[in-house]
């Protein structure tokens, strides 16, 4: 739900709610005021009626002209209460009943005691209440048509800067040289939220970087005493006179520190597709490249006593040679060593598409981590984790996009571009 | 066959001279830039390998160097930085090949008779191995009874015995060698086997001793007096 949608929610029920509250207020403060002004009028009469009895002593003619009306009743009972009453009276000329307002009160004329009635019609304030109601009733609609008009037009104006930023933040990455650049607003709110993400994407940057530097350096200072070891133990395999026992020991660092060496170069390599240190990429004819590396392998695929499954037409793709070289031994090796014995591998090579597939053992592997650095899916000695995550990494830096699924025990990787 | 090996780590320049000097290769050695710069103007060697990354100056000057005084030494880089960048600026100064530490020694002395060979201008382009010849150029192996018919994984096996010859080259040397080293095959020590097996086979079919042994578990090694 959007802010605004969520703040109009808020908003217009409280309106609606104000406005029917002022209206209906409105409604009857008006006939009140009215009512009095009536009364006013009718308690004037009154007065005037009085005066002209005072002065004449006789009961005044009137002649009504307008719509009050005024009726001397000689009564001798007991004398009638006076006060204001509303009731309805018949107009002769519009032939309707009409609501009036009333006045009665006793009057002494000669010893003589009549009971005159003043009445005055509410026509007059019916009419300006009503007014004043539809009055009221429009001013709502148009507040609340212009409310969201505004909300619309200007809100989203004003939050423009907000969802600029909000982008901003999606395409930084916190491995590219771009500096996350953030629009300027004269809101002091999004100036705040601007100032904490750039900050927090400094900070990020820095650590990255502090933990890259880290890392690569620690993984050249780690080079040089592997070299030192790794060539001692070349010298070492040189002595003639090793026991069993101790060739049996040498063969199994030596087959360790080459291991750590190959996981060294790994990473190493990983770093440097990551700092996009493999530049100069072209257009490669892939048959071509594919055959190669497809020779490259067969004699040890048909050691395995693997079935190869080729079907290869003309593809360009538009990468790094080194990369394209390593990505095909990374692919090829993975398909050859989680086979089985007596098993296929398929290579399809299509214009935009390239698909290699293997048999395997019938396991479910998390399609989501197996892309991960170090999982391993099958405990494999001979296996370090990083075979796939460079072949992901070299994807991403290609634009290719990979995908692995597995039917049964056919395992597919499968490259477009 | 005269050596300057420019590494500044004394431990593995040790390594380095012991192993090719038993592959009879005289070594000397340098430790530092200036050390490096003056036995390169001094001296006459056959080969150089230079370490990019020295005390007192870089490996990349020193190929500037070399090449200013048009000295055709052949020059193998081995780094630890493994940067595209320092290969390609290296091979674009001059030099011959280039290794990444950490590597093998026998791969080590397997670049170096390689540049060696290329450098050579008296034509030498075959290596004798006892009853062998092994033709680079063409990429042919002989014997006094003809031609041995090698596939190429053969061939290029039986030239990198030829480079490490009376030396017990691993397995994982091997692989390395054959198929590179971002495969990551470390676990295919079968396909060796047959390999050499074949090798063998084949050596020995057209009269040559059995040069290649089995060294405990370890790897192989070729014998020849």
């Amino acid at each position: 739900m959007k802010l605004i949608t969520k703040y109009n929610r808020y908003l217009f029920p409280a309106l609606i709610f104000l406005f029917i509250i002022s209206t209906v207020s409105s409604y009857y403060f008006t006939r009140l005021v009215l009512q009095n002004e009536l009364d006013e009028i009718l308690l004037r009469s009154k007065g005037r009626i009085e005066n002209y009895v005072a002065i004449n002593h006789a009961v005044p003619v009137i002649s009504s002209f307008d719509d009050q009306k005024v009726f001397f009743e000689k009564i001798t009972g007991p004398i009638p209460d006076s006060g204001f009453t509303s009731a309805t009276q018949f107009i002769p000329e519009q032939n309707k009943e009409h609501l009036s307002r009333r006045l009665v009160f006793p009057l002494q004329v000669n010893n003589e005691t009549y009971k005159v009635t003043i009445s005055e019609p509410l026509e007059g304030t019916r009419h300006l209440t009503i007014l004043i109601v539809k009055t009221a009733i429009v001013t709502i609609f148009i507040t609340l048509l212009l409310l969201i008009i505004v909300n619309r037009k200007v809100l989203e104006k004003i939050w423009q800067p907000f969802y600029q930023s909000l982008t901003a933040i999606r395409s930084f990455h916190i491995n590219t040289p771009d500096k996350l650049e953030l629009p300027d607003s004269e809101i002091n709110e999004f100036k705040l939220m601007n100032g904490h993400f750039k900050m927090a994407a400094e900070n990020a940057v820095r650590d990255y970087r502090n933990l890259k530097e880290f890392s690569e350096n620690a993984s050249h200072e780690i080079q040089t005493p592997l070299a030192i070891i790794h060539s001692k133990l070349d010298l070492m395999v040189q002595h003639e006179n090793l026991s069993e026992k101790q060739s049996e020991l040498l063969r199994s660092v030596y087959a360790s520190v080459n291991k750590l060496s190959k996981l060294q170069q790994s990473l190493l390599l990983l770093t440097k597709i990551d700092n996009r240190q493999f530049q100069n990429s072209g257009s490669i004819e892939l048959e071509q490249e594919l055959k190669n590396k497809i020779e490259q392998f067969q004699d040890l695929w048909y050691n395995r006593g693997l079935t190869c499954n080729i079907q290869i037409e003309k593809a360009t793709l538009h990468i790094n040679k080194e990369l394209l070289d390593i990505l095909l031994d990374n692919l090829f090796a993975n398909a050859t060593r989680h086979n089985i014995a007596n098993g296929t591998i398929g290579i399809k090579l299509l214009q935009g598409e390239m698909e290699i597939s293997n048999t395997g053992i019938d396991q479910q592997i998390d399609p989501e981590r197996i892309f991960k650095r170090f999982y391993k899916g099958v405990p494999n000695g001979g296996n370090n984790g990083l075979g796939l995550s460079i072949i992901k990494e070299i994807c991403e830096v290609s634009a290719i996009s990979i995908s692995y699924r597995h039917v049964q025990e056919m395992h597919f990787f499968r490259l477009t571009w | 066959m005269n050596l300057l090996i420019v590494e500044d780590e004394p431990e593995l320049s040790q390594s380095i001279a012991t192993y090719l000097f038993q592959n009879k290769f005289t070594c000397d050695t340098a430790l530092d830039f200036s050390s490096a710069n003056s036995k390169i103007n001094a001296g006459e060697y056959s080969c150089i390998i230079l370490d990019l990354s020295l005390p007192g100056g870089s490996g990349l000057e020193l190929l500037r160097r070399l090449k200013k005084i048009n000295k055709t030494e052949g020059v193998l880089i081995i780094s630890a930085k493994n940067s595209l960048d320092d290969k390609i600026e290296g091979l674009e100064l001059g030099a011959d090949d280039y290794l990444t530490k950490p590597f093998h020694l026998a791969e080590l002395s397997a670049r170096v008779n390689a540049i060696i060979r290329r450098k050579s201008f008296d034509g030498n382009n075959s290596v004798v191995l006892d009853k062998l010849i092994i033709n680079i150029a063409d990429k042919t192996v002989m014997t006094e009874n003809g031609v041995v018919e090698l596939t190429r994984k053969e061939y290029e096996l039986l030239l990198y015995f030829a480079s490490n010859k009376n030396r017990v080259l691993t397995k994982e040397s091997i692989i390395d060698h054959l198929w590179g080293n971002h495969a990551g095959m470390c676990d295919t020590y079968d396909i060796i086997y047959s390999h050499i097996k074949n090798l063998r086979k084949k050596l020995v079919e057209s009269g040559c001793p059995d040069y290649i042994k089995a060294v405990y578990g370890m790897g192989y090694k070729l014998t020849v007096a």
